[in-house]
């Protein structure tokens, strides 16, 4: 048994002459609608690492590979987000000596972590509010978008990202990230990670809808015998701190922010602009007045 | 979960996590560090001395003392010629330089390097404005474009450091207000060092005297914040840098602090201070500021790339208070 | 069972399988069932992705499965916790075994009929007492004396002996209980390495799980396959489900996950040696199958629904060779090739070596990565006159001949190849409409999408325009040998731009038609042995029932309040019955066995089987009908109400399978070929019955060889596809698993000094392969028989061509068979393991 969208029932046919009105409802039970607000609920227990994600996106979002070599860290390959990788698998084996014994195991995910990592399109989004270009803007389905044509390069959204998430390529000299693809979500369609994703650890939908359908799976999972499963990034939780407020991309974690390489408490960058200026200004007007007065006693 | 705490007290709380212990993700940098390369930082060098030289020819013209017309006219060559190499090195440290002009496409008030763009741009052109003044004998209009051009100064010696602070690299993330401070005093010492050449190159020595002062000032006040600011990071959790950085960093400190306090110092207790001992010292404090611009720079990025110096400083305890809003406003 | 069907189920076992990492479209139905609280139960030798998302993994040594499911059989029986109701009825535990029986118990690990000459078994004393029993498989013909069907019963003329009391010390439920006595706890931990714990948590969840109100799935691929017992492991957990009675049922069965998108569709309508479309049997030069007669007369089993098998068989001969295949010429049946052994692809790359076999076409596979024994395989390839590769991409088997290992390391230089190695550009899918047909027997239709590119083609331009102009060729030909030619109906229509045939009317031919008028038939049921209809494949008919409805284009799910059997999606054969053998979804009565598990059940009212699914039974057949026996009874009328498999001559589940295996009646624990322990069970040290080929290039280790201490086992991962073609060559899909290697114990990786991405050598007496180390906790030592044993694995997708390159796996494999199926054993072998690299010849 598995969910069917009642509109699945009027299109009978393997071949279709055009795109479905409104696909991601079928796909993803959520209408698209400007004015709203988006996100991903990525459930890491539900992860198989199967990284369809990371190829669905590769190929809906024409992006090079750019890797030959194997890492050697389990069965990541990709190693982390970049300009021509928005969707990182994370693979943490706590097996054998680092983990319990595999025939111990709890429950889900725990000895094998895997988590399928993204762009969080942050509610106050450290990346756009770096940008002096203006090229990182927020979409009317609320989510945050490089806008490649007007990206001149300066860099300066990827050291603000707390997530270590944009990057600027070397082959465009463009800042690139996960658009939550825009193009679909204009056209009706749901994002290529979410819709490849054939367990549904990714899920794609209206925020508050997500949020409620999160919180249901962390109690399902706490009375399945999963304690230790969290929300990370979801309001009020882990990951939406230092004025970031939430992260439209939040996830449920089973073990602490920093083994999936996350940040416990991350923060909004510019929370430290006025700290520094207006600690700078002082100091500029400190010595302004000493110059002064040395520069009068200098005369007498 | 026998033997593993729960990541988090309660589910969906960030209260009482267990302690960070240390994981990484395969030691790979949780951040990424900025594109950024050594014009960066020549640029804050430049920007910083630029700004204070402003403020300098400021309080020179106000001065309305004939004895700093020198340092005016130097002090506005000084601006014009660091804005312009400045801007021009910010140009090409962009990935994509022929769509510059996108920098003054909007105001972005949470982003210095938007603040700094009409800064600079700003400051350029009032300095360009007092330079022309200067040279073509208008002294109203280059007396009417200083204290504006002033003011963007104290803006060019200041917004470089929230530039950096405003970042997720812990070195510069790790104690905002120290690194906005030690910008200021940076460029105030290598301002007043850079023109005190110039009035020792123009024998004036009284005017020259007066500089050194308040170079042995702001480098004093500098060497202070620097070495508040490295302990504080270290005490975040940002590893204290090892081997050629370590290196560097002292021959920064000691051209920028040591040799030039020890020089000005020199000079201050005898009574007739030696012009080559201030030239020296002023030569000391222009190299070991580049340095330390260099130095900074090259530590954030290195920084970056350590996750645990990255997950140390945003730990809920106390990376919150340090590098977050509420601890930090 | 549909895949969609294990959300239903309350247990999953998934063995010899890598299920998430193989099937993760598939295990998406393993996750709803999780998450609505299902157990789910990963037994393996590695702790893969799939374990990773288990409840319970059981590790368990490669090639061991036996001992683990027979421990199971053991719990089940000597707890009396098996399903009686059902295995009473459905099942042949009460049945009586001839006398001669003899068990591996008492043979020291042969069955009765062994004959030492030979290495084959008769199956004499493995029938019903009194009574010879068909097989239900392709091959019904029973491999018994030849005497023997004169001496005994067959099935029409009287019901199988049994004792309903279960006493009778030769029913099937005694010899169950003695052949797996010994399968304790202690001993399958001995064996398997599975801790005694573990596998009593397995065995209590699978019994939790299995009765009236709730089921219990297995998951299975070539995890289990491929070994020389893989039919038996899965023989063994056939027994499992059909004593817990989770055969037939919502949840329940065992799901055969098959690989690529079309591996069922090739097994259907077979590029197999030894089979017809719809799983008749290919006639055998050395068996009765002389004539038409001879053939039916052999292959027809008296009992059950195979007692039609003529009329498939006509119908097909029909559909071949159409006009000219009369009722005076035996319908064309002297045209079809009869074999004369074992021209499975593992003999064939041996005759290729040997110079027997001159020309080879290789359609959308790899040999070179797939083959065991590659190095064998490339010599082979390299003694041929000439050699056909179909693909989308430069495959290994068409650059061998100056880029392959005889050619790299030593021996060979390209010159030295007089193989003609002709490279054609094929179609892929979204180029050709088509069908697949998946691992639920679901057959889906695909719509060609864009042309390909320049002159590539898709298989069927292929192979239709070969045997367009072969006709061409043979049309003005006299001799006899030419005539399965010159008969063969073959006059699809072509589309003018690219002159391909159009696909569906290769469908409606599988489908079946009347000759007389053309019209479709509806189902298998129309079919007819004299030669008044023609169908391709038996079992498809029915996908297209009428002119202009491909019921396999067809795309309606059942909405959300819907039965959820989509019967209305696609078509799934036999007849669009989803679920086989769903008469036992309820009791014998026809009741269900419970609410929450009703499927289907019998409506007096009605007089048929309702529910939610199409009957997998004769739709009007009430309950309580009994065969009467005080005549001959034939074909389904010897099928009492209250027997749901009506493909197995007595209708019920052969617990006991007293004909077509070629290696026993029962699944008995035997050591992979090459082990590095010996039997801890029997003297026999491994399959008696295995297909062997030992020669100078193809040798074998000695058991508990000290040169060779480690196992090795083969797999895949997600990110390759089989021969690694289609995503070695794809930028995006190569830079995930960039690079071949080997996963290495830790603590045999320290003990050898080894750590990731170190360069390893592997080696066996076939070959050595240099690959990447990836040191990982994930595989652990096993403590079996009191020694520990070091699993390797290595993934075998790798070679020299696309973006993502390594050594093939498969230079080490050996050729060794399981003699039911000829599948080779690469599941486990031993291995040698050392850090460093090959040294080179030549690179």
């Amino acid at each position: 048994m598995t969910s069917v969208h009642p509109r699945a029932l009027d299109f009978p046919q393997p071949f279709l002459d055009g795109v479905i009105p409104d696909e991601a409802e079928l796909t993803a039970g959520e209408r698209v609608e400007a004015g709203k607000s988006y996100g991903f609920f990525t459930d890491t227990t539900l992860c198989i690492g199967c990284k369809a994600c990371e190829v669905a996106c590769k190929e809906w979002n024409n992006l090079p590979a750019d890797k030959d070599r194997m890492t050697g860290d389990s069965y990541d390959n990709t190693g982390a987000l970049s300009a021509h990788t928005w969707r990182h698998v994370a693979f943490i084996e706590r097996i054998g000596r680092r983990g319990g014994d595999s025939t111990t195991m709890p429950p889900y995910q725990s000895n094998w972590l895997m988590m399928s990592d993204v762009c969080k399109h942050c509610h106050n989004a450290p990346c756009l509010e770096a940008c002096p270009t203006g090229a990182i803007f927020r979409t009317e389905f609320d989510t945050v978008v490089v806008q490649t044509d007007i990206c001149n390069g300066c860099g300066y959204c990827v050291p603000a990202c707390p997530f270590g998430v944009v990057e600027v390529s070397d082959q465009d000299g463009k800042a690139h990230k996960c658009t939550l693809c825009y193009d679909r979500l204009k056209g009706g369609l749901e994002p290529a990670c979410a819709k490849a994703c054939p367990t549904d650890s990714i899920q794609f939908g209206e925020l508050s809808g997500l949020v409620t359908r999160a919180q249901t799976r962390v109690f399902e999972l706490h009375a399945q015998g999963q304690p230790a499963a969290y929300l990370y990034g979801a309001p009020e939780t882990p990951g939406a701190t230092g004025g970031l407020d939430w992260l439209n991309c939040f996830f449920l974690l089973t073990e602490r922010p920093e083994v999936y390489n996350l940040p416990a408490a991350p923060s909004r960058a510019a929370n430290r602009v006025r700290p520094a200026l207006a600690a700078g200004l002082a100091t500029a007007g400190l010595l302004t007045l000493a110059a002064a007065a040395l520069m009068r006693g200098g005369r007498a | 979960m026998s033997g593993h705490p729960l990541p988090y007290g309660r589910p969906n709380m960030p209260a009482a996590p267990a302690a960070y212990r240390g994981e990484t993700y395969y030691g790979r940098a949780a951040v990424k560090h900025s594109p950024w390369d050594w014009r960066i930082g020549a640029y804050m060098f430049a920007a910083g001395m630029a700004g204070g030289s402003q403020i300098l020819a400021a309080l020179g013209e106000a001065s309305k003392d004939r004895r700093w017309d020198g340092m005016v006219r130097n002090a506005r060559t000084v601006a014009v010629v660091n804005a312009t190499v400045g801007g021009l090195l910010l140009i090409s440290d962009l990935k994509t330089p022929n769509r510059w002009y996108n920098m003054l496409r909007i105001f972005r008030p949470t982003s210095p390097m938007s603040m700094g763009s009409f800064v600079l741009t700003g400051f350029g052109t009032l300095s360009a404005a007092t330079l022309a003044g200067h040279a073509l004998g208008w002294r109203r209009a280059a007396r009417a474009a200083q204290v504006p051009a002033a003011l963007a100064g104290v803006g060019m010696t200041t917004y470089t450091g929230a530039l950096l602070a405003a970042t997720s690299t812990p070195a510069w993330s790790a104690s905002p207000r120290l690194l906005g401070a030690r910008t200021a005093s940076a460029g105030m010492a290598s301002a007043a060092a850079a023109l005190a050449l110039g009035e020792r190159a123009g024998g004036r020595g009284g005017t020259g005297q007066t500089l050194d002062r308040l170079a042995l000032l702001a480098t004093g006040l500098d060497l202070a914040l620097s070495l508040t600011a490295d302990a504080s990071k270290n005490r975040a959790g940002v590893e204290a840098p090892r081997g050629g950085e370590r290196m560097r960093r002292l021959s920064a400190y000691a051209l920028a602090h040591a040799l030039p306090l020890g020089l000005y110092a020199l000079n201050a207790g005898v009574r007739r201070p030696s012009p080559g001992v201030s030239v020296a010292a002023a030569l000391s404090v222009l190299v070991g500021q580049a340095l330390m611009r260099g130095h900074l720079l090259q530590s954030g990025q290195r920084s970056a790339t350590r996750p645990g110096d990255y997950f140390r400083l945003t730990q809920p305890s106390r990376g919150v208070q340090r590098i977050g809003g509420a601890g930090d406003a | 069972m549909p895949q969609w069907d294990l959300a239903n189920a309350d247990c999953i076992v998934v063995m010899g399988s890598n299920m998430a990492e193989n099937h993760p479209i598939a295990f998406r139905f393993v996750m709803q069932a999780k998450t609505r609280g299902a157990t789910l139960i990963h037994g393996d030798p590695r702790f893969t992705r799939t374990s990773a998302m288990a409840d319970i993994y059981a590790p368990v040594r490669a090639g061991s499965d036996i001992a683990f499911l027979g421990g199971l059989i053991r719990h089940v029986l000597e707890n009396d916790l098996w399903f009686r109701e059902f295995a009473m009825s459905f099942t042949n535990l009460s049945t009586i075994i001839h006398e001669g029986y003899r068990d591996p118990e008492d043979l020291d690990g042969h069955f009765s009929g062994w004959d030492e000459d030979e290495q084959t078994y008769l199956a004499d004393t493995w029938q019903y007492e009194g009574q010879h029993v068909p097989s239900s498989l392709a091959e019904h013909h029973v491999l018994t004396t030849e005497s023997f069907a004169e001496e005994v019963r067959d099935m029409s003329e009287g019901p199988p002996p049994n004792d309903p009391s279960l006493q009778h010390p030769r029913c099937v439920y005694q010899i169950l209980r003695r052949h797996y006595a010994r399968y304790t706890p202690d001993m399958v931990e001995r064996v398997t390495g599975c801790p005694r714990d573990v596998f009593a948590k397995v065995a209590d969840a699978l019994c939790r799980n299995s009765g009236r109100e709730r089921t219990t799935g297995f998951c299975y691929a070539v995890g289990w396959t491929h070994h020389s017992t893989g039919v038996q492991i899965i023989r063994a957990a056939a027994i499992l489900q059909a004593l817990l009675g989770n055969v037939g049922r919502p949840g329940g069965g065992i799901l055969a996950l098959r690989g690529h998108t079309s591996i069922q569709g090739s097994t259907d309508i077979p590029t197999l040696y030894d089979m017809l479309p719809g799983y008749l049997p290919q006639p055998h030069a050395f068996k009765p199958h002389a004539t038409l007669k001879d053939y039916l007369a052999t292959e027809q089993s008296p009992t059950g629904w195979w007692f039609s098998f003529p009329d498939y068989a006509v119908s097909l001969l029909k559909a071949w060779y159409g006009a000219a295949a009369d009722e005076a010429g035996d319908f064309g049946y002297s045209w079809i090739p009869k074999m004369v052994g074992d021209h499975s692809q593992l003999p064939m790359t041996m005759a290729m070596a040997d110079g027997v076999l001159r020309g080879l076409v290789v359609l959308g596979q790899n040999p070179v990565i797939g083959g065991s024994n590659s190095r064998l395989v490339q010599e082979g390839l390299g003694r041929l006159e000439w050699l056909v590769v179909r693909d989308f991409t430069e495959t290994e088997t068409a650059s061998f001949w100056y880029a392959g290992d005889p050619v790299r390391n030593g021996g060979l230089q390209p010159a030295d190849i007089a193989t003609e190695v002709f490279l054609m550009p094929a179609s892929i899918t979204g180029e050709k409409a088509g069908s697949f047909t998946n691992t639920h027997r679901l057959v889906q239709w695909h719509e060609q999408v864009v042309d390909s590119p320049g002159d590539s083609r898709s298989e069927t331009w292929f192979v239709y325009h070969l045997g367009r102009r072969l006709k061409e060729l043979y049309a003005g030909s006299d001799r006899a040998r030419d005539q399965p030619i010159q008969a063969l109906t073959w006059d699809y229509p072509v589309e003018a731009r690219r002159q391909e045939p159009d696909a569906e009317a290769v469908l409606k031919e599988i489908n079946g038609y009347r000759v007389a008028d053309g019209a479709l038939l509806s189902s298998f049921k129309d079919t007819r042995a004299d030669g008044s209809t023609a169908c391709g494949c038996w079992i498809y008919s029915g996908v297209f029932p009428r002119e202009g409805f491909n019921k396999a284009r067809e795309r309606r799910p059942d909405g959300p309040d819907g039965p959820g059997m989509h019967l209305g999606w696609a078509f799934a054969w036999p007849n669009n019955r989803r679920i086989l053998g769903n008469r036992a979804s309820a009791d014998p009565d026809g009741r269900p066995w419970s609410e929450r598990k009703r499927l289907m059940w019998w409506e007096p009212a009605e007089g048929r089987w309702v529910g939610a699914d199409e009957i997998d039974f004769e739709e009007t057949k009430a309950p309580d009908y009994r065969p009467d026996w005080s005549g001959n009874v034939k074909g389904m009328e010897a099928i009492g109400g209250h027997e749901p498999f009506i493909m197995i001559a007595d209708g019920r589940a052969a617990l006991f399978a007293p004909s077509g295996l070629e290696d026993g009646p029962l699944p008995t624990h035997y050591e992979p070929f090459e082990s590095p322990i010996h039997n801890p069970l029997y003297k026999a040290q491994s399959n008696p019955a295995a297909k062997l080929w030992p020669r100078l290039d193809n040798t074998y280790h000695d058991e508990a060889d000290p040169r060779f201490p480690h196992v090795l086992t083969t797999y895949r991962l997600t990110e390759h596809h089989s021969g690694g073609s289609p995503t070695r060559s794809v930028p995006v899909t190569a830079e995930l698993q960039p690079e071949g290697f080997a996963e290495i114990p830790s603590e045999l990786a320290q003990r050898l000094g080894i750590r990731s991405l170190d360069w390893v050598v592997l080696s066996t007496l076939r070959g050595e392969v240099q690959t990447r180390a990836l040191v990982t906790d994930r595989l652990r030592p096993f403590r079996v028989d009191g020694r520990v044993v070091h699993q390797i694995g290595m993934p075998w997708h790798f070679g020299w061509e696309g973006y993502a390159t390594g050594d093939i796996a498969n230079v080490l494999t050996s050729i060794v068979a399981d003699p039911n199926t000829s599948m080779h054993e690469n599941k486990a072998l031993t291995c040698a393991l050392r850090k460093g690299r090959l040294k080179e010849v030549r690179r």
